[in-house]
């Protein structure tokens, strides 16, 4: 393999895909970005077996052929380089870089052991235009659990059927749940489980365009665009049954600016229990009381806040990073939140405004406080 | 079938002496080894109040004619063995003589009767090894024990008798080896009128499928080897699917079940380092070879064994195990092994003690070297050392230590966190110092009664065993007041709707079973309830080791550590704090 490319284009490729490469583990060659040159057309691959990403660049190509070189080395090297092009040969798994500063001689690995690109077949579009896709997806990952054991739970929920696409992400204690009629999909019903990871990649590889396609295949979710593919592995998992435990009878509706109860929970939440960070919200007649209380350090605080409240009066408990998390979602000026009873789910909704034709909403889980 | 004949003095003194009659456990294994040797195909066990309060055993066997009958509740009167030669190859269940004679001297027996072929019987009630009465009655062949009122005479036994549930899981246990041994034979278990086990396999493969469900004996090997004399059959679990089942590790020796630490390390050993320490996986294995191989009369209970051979059985057994796991199925799945990592300790803080010094809490009491990855196995010179150096260093009390924190955490190894302290640096163990803090707070949530739990969108059922659900009923009220909150949905299953808020779980289910397999093991050793469910909450919720921490949730394991009564050590005595001096410093840089 032998060929001149200009060092900056280089570089931002790999640096993108170094964003692919695993920082643990014990599958060498995942260490390393796969390099494929036919005719001027040069393919470099990075996976870490969960997500496949390519990208394509024009480059000046003497001699086809392919190698896999290790990541972290490359881009450094490249980043300390001061020459506009560079001329990469590979002979065996030995790698010679030349510029006008000098020759240099690193070590990669064949190509042959690096993984190969997923076959997908019978795969179904559905196209979306980068602002929603951003905002959806900024909504919802939020909701995604990190270390749940529960597969299902680490990766975003697709519902998708030729009205739209529902998006749903939960750890178990809070869920988010948002439902586009402007996405467009044409395939037969289903549902598919999509890791976190995959969609904040997808993100990355359509920056800029306007509107673009996603594909949906039977165990991998695809996304092209002109010089990049990006393939991800669909969790092969049992959603939880969401649905039915979305309350469909909290009957009391609590209206209040969103951006004073978000301050008023991070004063309270400082001086609450630094593990449970737990604080109670009563509910009156127009006010909304926040207190906390930790006896074993003797901190103490209480504030409250002008609302629209009319039902019976309520005391929730909550986990204040459960509850923030949630608030920090809504764009409107007032947060609604409606609540039954004080251990029972409480929903979180944006307040309805004429032009929102989405539909959104959370679900927050309060904390039974026995004190 | 032959007659009772009462033994001569000098082969009844060849028979291991001692009482076998300890609780209600152990008369069900006494009686229902009699029915197995008396042929039968189905037996029936009833117990109420854990047995205390009455046993019954019915059996489809041969039965007894009245002459039997009575002499079967003489000492030292057996059908089974006649000579010295006999005692040397045994072929049944039973061979003393005993057992119905020492049931009958502390409690009430009703006994039915019938042979083969007859619908006449007879029925015997002894009351205080006294014979009350004796009829002919109508009855089916076999034969129905019915004891009552164990101890009635001896209130200081019956005093010494566990909880209901104590004693039930006991016969629990007890009965689950008899059905792994024994699948061709239907057994029928009642708990007072609830019926709580009802099999009725032919094979063992499908009784281990009734005793563990499908999903577990999806997890076992099937191994089958002859090596001269000895041939070995049977289960072991997949080493990349081993949860601790403590308690599932089960050994027969010509269908007796036994307890013997050789056979259990000749296992264990042959996982080789495909389990790590403190994994205890599930396998039933079965040893057949002749009677004459092996001594059975140690002791009066029968579970422990003497070989002539012993080397070459142990041999036996570790090269079946290992065999087949060299097989190429035994290899780990890329999922599992991924999953797996999450949430398995590295090595199991349990198994060490420091029995030099007893500067905890919390400690295990004679600990029992049942299994061979022991204390031993730790180089305990090396935990040592790090107590000593904190010994060394008391001038500077937990709080000075704390105060004089420079304010800034590294994590190293995603494990332990390094600060500056004014006499050199501290090196803090973020797992074992996240389960003393848990663990007091555990402690402090009984007393105080204050805890939050954290709803869950999803409640989790928990499916449990019998003997577990029991126990979980029992030590309940615990749980919630650390924050679970359960319900009991009946038919063993459990929901959990609420877990602590202070701590995160990645699997809500599984904590509660290793918290009750953590709970079981030490049930025995750790006498203070409270205290067993403190540590086993701390020590399964707790922060593991390889877990990245950020600056600010270090320095809020780090205050809340240093707020503990106990800071330098976790619940089990392993140190939590390592302080490296100035002074060791330059000594070891040579700088004077
Ligand atoms: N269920 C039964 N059916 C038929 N015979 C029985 C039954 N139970 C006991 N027997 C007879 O009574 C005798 C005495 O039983 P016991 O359990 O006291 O002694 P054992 O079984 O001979 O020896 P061990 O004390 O070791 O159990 C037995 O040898 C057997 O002949
Ligand atoms: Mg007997």
């Amino acid at each position: 393999m032998r060929f001149t490319a200009k060092t900056g284009e280089i570089l931002k490729v790999i640096q993108f895909l170094t964003s692919v490469v695993p920082t643990r583990t014990t599958i060498e060659i995942l260490n390393n970005i796969l390099f494929e040159l036919k005719g001027n057309t040069l393919r470099l691959s990075a996976t870490d077996t969960e997500i496949f990403q390519v990208f394509s660049l024009e480059v000046d190509g003497k001699k086809d052929g392919s190698v896999t070189i290790p990541a972290k080395t490359l881009s450094n090297f490249l980043r300390e380089i001061n020459d506009e092009v560079i001329v990469f040969e590979a002979v065996g798994a030995r790698i010679s870089l030349e510029t006008k500063q000098g020759k240099f001689q690193l070590s990669g690995e064949s190509a042959e052991n690096f993984p190969l690109i997923p076959m997908v077949e019978d795969s179904e579009e559905l196209e979306i235009s980068y602002e929603l896709f951003n905002k959806i997806i900024n909504k919802v990952s939020f909701a995604v659990s990190n270390d749940s054991l529960r597969q299902a739970l680490r990766g975003i929920l697709l519902e998708l059927s030729e009205k739209g696409v529902t998006f749903v992400a939960t750890d178990g204690t809070k869920l988010s749940k948002y439902f586009s009629g402007d996405v467009k999909f044409s395939g037969t019903e289903k549902s598919v489980i999509i890791p976190t990871k995959a969609f904040s990649m997808a993100l990355k590889n359509v920056e800029g365009e306007g509107s673009f396609k996603l594909l949906i295949a039977k165990q991998h979710f695809v996304c092209k665009t002109e010089n990049s593919e990006l393939y991800s592995r669909i969790i092969d998992d049992q959603y939880p049954d969401y649905k039915r435990v979305i309350p469909t009878d909290n009957d009391k509706i609590l209206t209040v600016s969103v951006s004073k109860l978000i301050s008023g929970l991070k004063r309270i939440s400082i001086l609450a229990n630094s593990e449970t960070h737990q604080v109670k919200i009563d509910l009156s007649e127009n006010s909304v009381q926040l207190v906390t209380e930790n006896p074993q350090t003797g901190s103490f605080g209480q504030e409250t806040i002008d609302c629209v409240y009319e039902n019976a009066e309520i005391e929730v408990g909550f986990n204040a990073t459960i509850l923030l998390d949630t608030l920090r979602q809504i764009e409107t000026e007032n947060v609604v939140l409606n609540l039954k009873q004080p251990t029972s789910a409480v929903l979180v909704l944006p307040e309805k405004t004429e032009k929102s034709k989405d539909d959104f909403f959370m679900i927050a889980m309060p904390i039974r406080i026995n004190s | 079938m032959t007659k009772i004949k009462k033994l001569p003095q000098n082969l009844a003194n060849k028979i291991a002496a001692g009482e076998v009659v300890e609780r209600p456990a152990s008369i069900i294994k006494e009686l229902v080894e009699n029915s197995l040797d008396a042929g039968a195909k189905s037996i029936t066990v009833t117990f109420e109040d854990g047995g205390k309060r009455l046993i019954r055993i019915a059996d489809d066997g041969f039965g007894m004619d009245e002459e039997d009958l009575l002499l079967a509740f003489e000492r030292h009167a057996t059908s089974k063995i006649a000579s010295v030669d006999d005692l040397m190859n045994i072929q049944t269940m039973g061979f003393r003589g005993e057992a119905l004679a020492s049931i009958a001297s502390v409690a009430k027996i009703e006994a039915k009767t019938c042979l083969q072929n007859s619908t006449e019987g007879v029925f015997l009630r002894i009351d205080g090894g006294e014979v009350q009465e004796l009829k002919k009655v109508i009855a089916v062949p076999g034969t129905t024990l019915t004891i009552k009122n164990l101890f009635f005479n001896i209130p200081a036994r019956r005093k010494f008798l566990r909880s209901k549930s104590a004693e039930t899981m006991q016969i629990l246990n007890i009965l689950k080896k008899f059905t792994i041994a024994y699948p061709e034979i239907s057994f029928l278990v009642f708990d007072e009128s609830e019926r709580v086990l009802a099999y009725k396999s032919e094979t063992l493969e499908e009784r281990l499928q009734e005793i563990f469900g499908k999903r577990t004996f999806s997890t076992l090997i099937p191994i089958e080897t002859q090596v001269g004399d000895v041939k070995i059959t049977g289960f072991v679990e997949k080493p990349e699917s081993v949860r601790k089942s403590i308690g599932e590790q089960h050994i027969f020796l010509n269908r007796r079940a036994i307890s013997s630490r050789l056979l259990n390390k000749a296992v264990f050993s042959g996982y080789g380092n495909l389990i790590t320490k403190g994994d205890y996986p599930l396998f039933a294995l079965f040893l057949e070879m002749p009677a004459t191989e092996f001594d059975i009369n140690v002791h009066p209970a029968k579970l422990e064994v003497k070989f002539s051979e012993e080397q070459e059985i142990f041999n036996a057994v570790f090269n079946t195990v290992r065999d087949v796991f060299s097989l190429s199925f035994a290899i780990p799945s890329f999922k599992e092994t991924a999953l797996k990592q999450v949430y398995r300790p590295k090595f199991d803080p349990q198994q060490i003690t420091l029995d030099r010094e007893k500067p905890f809490v919390y400690s295990k009491k004679e600990q029992k070297n049942e299994f061979p990855f022991s204390v031993k196995d730790f180089p305990p010179e090396e935990l040592l050392r790090p107590t000593e150096m904190i010994r060394k260093q008391e001038t500077e009390t937990p709080k000075q230590v704390h105060n004089s924190m420079s304010g800034k955490f590294w994590q190293v190894h995603n494990t332990y966190i390094f600060s500056q302290i004014k006499s050199g640096l501290v090196v803090i163990d973020q797992h074992v110092a996240h389960e003393r803090i848990l663990f007091e707070r555990a402690l402090r949530s009984f007393e105080e009664n204050q805890f939050s739990s954290q709803k869950l969108l999803f409640p989790q059922t928990l499916q449990l065993t019998k003997e577990d659900h029991l126990i979980l009923l029992e030590i309940m009220p615990y749980l919630e007041k650390i924050g679970f909150e359960l319900k009991d949905y009946g038919n063993n299953s459990i929901v959990v709707e609420g877990v602590p808020s202070d701590v995160r779980f990645s699997d809500e289910s599984s904590i509660l079973v290793e918290m009750l397999e953590y709970y079981k093991e030490n049930e025995y050793k750790e006498s203070d309830v409270k205290i067993n469910i403190a540590a086993s909450f701390a020590c399964h919720s707790a922060i593991k080791a390889g877990v990245k921490l950020t600056e600010e949730e270090m320095r809020v394991l780090v205050d809340e550590l240093f707020g503990t009564e106990s800071p330098y050590f976790c619940p089990h005595g392993r140190p939590i704090v390592v302080n490296l001096s100035l002074v060791e410093l330059n000594k070891k840089f040579q700088r004077s």
